[in-house]
């Protein structure tokens, strides 16, 4: 079944190359999205495709990044299929 | 394939953390790789280390990394510098100086390699900052790009039926020739611009970019001087020397 997940990390989350990181992972997977810097010094992950490839995508970003999250706040929806690959936004 | 390449970090977190958002904003960016010095001068070695070990780029080790795990003799080292070692050596953890003797002194890959300091004895760290020097590099060449560091100071040596020195902010090289490439300083730079410095490679269209990327400068001096590092470290950071 198809789902779209948003994740709103915090914590020391930019200029440590979180989005390069979850870009790389994110490709590795079978998802569209998006990755990008907020202003106030989160990071927004867009994630969509089959929901266990979406889990998977956002276990291993938790994993690699995890010694710089202090939280994760995610929102599951359905699949918008607004996203024809994963990019990182700026 | 598109490379960022960067160097001479020396402990400048501030520094080191703008190139890496430039890095992501450049959006075409495929790999990082880091040509060595993580640590010595800036009041950050750990955090330098622990960001570039997390994030798995390739790395090769500079005479600073070294110095830092007392692989190389510091009888050379200006007193400034010595200071600085000896200090970095005390901040960092076991886990960290472990990563740095693990680091090897070259890397390669299909069109390029890269070494912080000369291909010829690397671990001696010779600087390039000649023609000849150019020159002796190119003969033990085997591949079209070697990226190097050391110097803080980013340039360009082309061959082709000469040797040609570039400052340009981009150069083609073309497939009759090869490229030597500093990639600048990216936590103390020496070229006279203070704004940390990174080289983007793009391996299809044989292009070597300087990027220059502001970062806050007063930061990262005000933090060389809480830890008491000499004054001199945190002042050069503003005159790009």
């Amino acid at each position: 079944m198809c789902g779209q997940a948003h994740v709103y990390y915090s914590g020391r989350v930019q200029g440590v190359g979180f989005r390069f990181t979850a870009a790389g992972i994110a490709r590795s997977h079978w998802v569209h999205g998006f990755v990008r810097n907020l202003p106030d010094g989160r990071v927004e992950l867009g994630v969509e495709g089959e929901e266990d490839e979406v889990r998977a995508c956002l276990e291993e970003v938790s994993r690699a990044m995890d010694g710089y999250i202090r939280d994760e706040d995610v929102a599951w929806s359905e699949c918008s299929n607004d996203f024809k690959d994963f990019s990182v936004r700026y | 394939m598109k490379y960022a390449f960067l160097a001479d970090i020396h402990g400048n977190l501030d520094a080191l953390q703008s190139v890496i958002r430039a890095v992501e904003d450049d959006g075409g960016i495929d790999r990082v790789c880091c040509v060595g010095d993580l640590v010595g001068y800036g009041a950050q070695p750990g955090e330098c280390v622990a960001l570039v070990r997390d994030l798995g780029w390739p790395v090769v080790a500079g005479n600073h990394d070294y110095a830092a795990i007392g692989n190389v003799d510091l009888s050379y080292f200006n007193p400034l510098a010595r200071e600085a070692i000896e200090w970095t050596s005390g901040a960092l953890a076991e886990e960290d100086k472990e990563f740095l003797g693990g680091l090897p002194l070259t890397w390669e890959e299909d069109s390029l390699v890269m070494v912080h300091g000369t291909l010829y004895e690397p671990e001696s760290f010779g600087y390039i900052l000649s023609e000849l020097d150019a020159r002796m590099m190119f003969r033990l060449l085997d591949k079209d790009f070697c990226f190097t560091g050391h110097s803080h100071y980013p340039c360009v040596f082309v061959e082709g039926k000469d040797i040609v020195f570039s400052r340009e902010p981009e150069v083609k090289v073309e497939t009759s020739e090869r490229a030597l490439v500093n990639v600048g300083g990216v936590g103390q730079p020496r070229d006279g611009d203070p704004r940390a410095c990174w080289v983007a490679y793009d391996e299809d269209a044989r292009t070597v970019a300087i990027h220059r990327v502001e970062y806050d400068i007063k930061e990262a001096a005000r933090r060389i001087i809480d830890v008491g590092l000499p004054e001199p470290l945190a002042e050069r950071l503003f005159m790009g020397t």
